[in-house]
């Protein structure tokens, strides 16, 4: 067994580098996985451009939270897993215990448990994920597939908690891969979506995702009356925000019907804030709903949609690297927009 | 105000019965004991604020056969009530339609305004139980008859226009497609949940479109092979042999054994509420649907409702507020309703039509009675 590895270590404001580290050393009941793709985020590269997060990850740090890999070792108490199986983890896991947890709210776990680093040869998976959000991946299922389930469980979640039932109109702003994955399973959920993006590349995705109208919201002169009128001049049932900006949350609630739900999935930076039209809010019952993260019953979901060939990473990955080539990866991805993900190789 | 009041006079002229409609017609009649049978009787007339629609396509359903069968409602009616026609007069008042607009028409529709109607349960309005719809005798929907009198409040809410690229056959889905998918919405499946659907008739395949459709994954159920093969046409993961197979034991092993998530029971057949039961998870929604006639017993293990926490829950008719969403379903190009179809009957060859609707054979599925057809 190796001592040493290369990983990433994220060091602060775009700066990362790819060193040798030590090989991770597992308690007795975590497991020590094998990297074989870790996938690119928007969250990522949103870290790498700001030099934090929220609640997620604190520089300097392992680096990337996408993963799926072979078991290599297990530490003594670990149950239900072996060296050799191909699996796939989750980035986090909540206590069970908490107040929020108790109420069905494991995404907002007062302790909920991260782990990064995924862009390195080997990661541990400490003994609570290992627990709750592990699983083998199933024989029909790739790497690169089945590293998909921790964005796609955000994606599930956020569309539930929207409440969205088949026939109703769904507007998804922001056509990067999350937006792609709501507009995919909008679609399987039997609703009509209605695509806005920026970019003809991003809108034949959308529409090969099944997207049933498109908006180019840069060429479109207005885009909240373009949406009405695809929905005889009420507005959408659902808004989805997956961009991450004011101006953009604002849109999105603009496009609603009376009664409607916005979904502000993009988190914006840092002591953002946004100003929104009371008596729109008021008279006509905007429900504005924001969702962060995942379950461990979502991340059981986003396996089975994923085993089940709902998503697959044929449409969300279109680039493949070596670990080596991260910066440049993490840097191309910040300055243009448009693209899907990379699966990083280490 | 003058101009009003001559619009209004120039469509009662309309409603003056045209030359080409008869004093009489042809009707399939219920006259009883088990019993239909063609008389020629008066074409019905109308008043104002309704209209006479002349009937090209009504579908048979099971609720008529059970009508007839069990002697559920005195005769003499006319049966038929998923009816597609022919607007033919328009009565004084009534400006929405005109003779030649190709409607269909529901015969129950609520009044909007009653302690059930504000609770969305339309089906327990008391002007909805009234029929509103009749091609002569006590209202029973009128659909096995060849001219239909379409009530007032149901011309205010209960028609719905046609596309010209639609057959009336199609069209005469509307009324049936929408009970189930007001079933579906009540039961509410969620994405990823499994659904086990019990019966692959025309309601059942029904069903299977929209639980598909609601991201669902459905195991459906029947004992007739072009069934099964047509449920996975659309949309079924799974179909299953109910001769052959034991179905929970089927159902488990495909839900990691746990047993579905909601059963919709689509067929009504002695120890079927029972199956349904065994083939659920604790927890679950088992939906009655075609538990239509009160005198069906069903009897299940208490303990399976209670100590298991299942839902046991009823589903009738059809949904107002679903109406014009289903007919833009079944009039779109989303839904291969015209699989459905596998018989259109002349009206003389009703009774056949009733023979096959209560014993299905390979072929037959829904079963439709072109009351302006006649063959002998």
């Amino acid at each position: 067994m190796k001592t040493e590895m290369m990983a990433a270590v994220l060091y602060g404001k775009e700066h990362l580098e790819v060193e040798p580290v030590a090989v991770p050393k597992i308690g007795r009941g975590d497991v020590l996985v094998r990297v074989r793709a870790a996938l690119t985020c928007g969250t990522d590269v949103k870290v790498f451009r700001r030099g934090y997060h929220a609640r997620m990850i604190v520089p300097p740090a392992l680096f990337g939270h996408e993963l799926a890999g072979d078991v290599v070792a297990v530490g003594e108490d670990v149950k239900g897993f072996r060296v050799g199986q191909r699996v796939v983890a989750a980035n986090s896991a909540p206590c069970l215990d908490c107040y929020y947890c108790k109420r069905g709210l494991e995404n907002l776990c007062e302790d909920l448990l991260f782990n990064n680093g995924a862009y390195a040869e080997y990661i541990r998976i400490p003994a609570r994920i290992v627990k709750r959000n592990m699983y083998e991946i199933p024989a029909n299922v790739s790497y690169q597939d089945a590293a998909l389930i921790e964005p796609l469980a955000c994606v599930m979640r956020g569309l539930e908690e929207t409440h969205v039932r088949p026939g109703d109109h769904v507007a998804v702003i922001g056509l990067g891969p999350i937006g792609l994955m709501f507009v995919r399973l909008a679609k399987i959920y039997g609703a009509r979506v209605i695509a806005l993006g920026r970019r003809p590349t991003q809108l034949d995705r959308a529409a090969r995702m099944g997207a049933e109208e498109l908006l180019n919201t840069s060429t479109e002169k207005n885009v909240v009356q373009s949406v009405k009128d695809l929905t005889k001049g009420r507005g959408v049932d659902i808004a989805i925000e997956a961009v991450g900006k004011p101006s953009t949350w604002q849109m999105a609630v603009s496009m609603l019907r009376r009664g409607g739900t916005v979904n502000f999935f993009g988190g914006c930076p840092n002591d953002s804030h946004v100003a929104l039209d009371t008596s729109l809010l008021h008279y006509s019952e905007i429900t504005c709903k924001a969702s962060f993260h995942h379950t461990p019953m979502h991340i059981r979901k986003g396996l089975e949609a994923v085993t089940r060939g709902d998503i697959t990473a044929r449409d969300f990955v279109n680039r493949e690297e070596p670990l080596t080539n991260l910066l440049e990866v993490m840097r191309h991805l910040m300055s243009h927009n448009g693209h899907m993900k990379t699966a990083i190789i280490p | 105000m003058e101009t009003a009041v001559s619009e209004v006079a120039t469509k009662s002229d309309h409603a003056v019965p045209a030359a080409n409609i008869p004093a009489t017609m042809k009707a399939a009649v219920y006259v009883g004991k088990q019993t239909v049978r063609i008389e020629e009787v008066d074409t019905p007339r109308i008043e104002p604020g309704e209209i006479l629609v002349r009937v090209e396509a009504c579908g048979i359903c099971h609720t008529d056969l059970k009508k007839i069968e069990y002697d559920l409602l005195a005769g003499p009616r006319i049966f038929g009530h998923e009816t597609a026609g022919t607007v033919v007069a328009a009565g004084q008042g009534v400006t929405a339609y005109e003779p030649g607009d190709r409607v269909v028409a529901f015969h129950h529709i609520p009044c909007l305004d009653c302690f059930y109607c504000y609770r969305r349960l339309y089906a327990q309005c008391p002007v909805y139980k009234k029929v509103g719809i009749t091609a002569g005798y006590e209202p029973a929907g009128g659909g096995f008859g060849q001219y239909i009198r379409v009530m007032d409040w149901i011309v205010q809410r209960g028609v719905e226009r046609i596309p010209d690229t639609v057959s009336f056959e199609r069209a005469s889905l509307v009324e049936p497609f929408n009970t189930c998918h007001k079933a579906i919405n009540t039961a509410d499946p969620q994405p990823g949940d499994v659904v086990a659907i019990l019966g692959q008739g025309p309601i059942g395949l029904m069903f299977t479109l929209l639980a598909k459709r609601a991201g669902a994954r459905v195991i459906a159920t029947d004992t007739i092979d072009t069934r099964l093969a047509l449920s996975r046409s659309f949309g079924a993961d799974i179909s299953l042999d109910a001769r052959s197979q034991d179905l929970s034991a089927s159902v488990k092993k495909l839900s990691d054994g746990r047993g579905a998530d909601l059963v919709i029971v689509a067929v009504s057949a002695p120890g079927l509420v029972e199956q349904a039961v065994r083939c659920s998870r604790p927890g679950a929604k088992i939906l009655l649907f075609s538990q239509t006639s009160d005198k069906e017993r069903v009897e299940v293990s208490g303990a399976d409702i209670c100590v298991s926490e299942r839902m046991l829950f009823g589903s009738y008719s059809a949904s107002v507020d679903l109406q014009k969403e289903s007919a833009r379903l079944v009039f779109g190009p989303e839904m291969p309703l015209e699989d459905l179809i596998s018989h259109r009957l002349p009206l003389d060859q009703i009774a056949s039509g009733f023979q096959l609707a209560r014993n299905p054979d390979e072929r037959s599925l829904k079963i439709i009675v072109q009351p302006q057809r006649w063959t002998s």
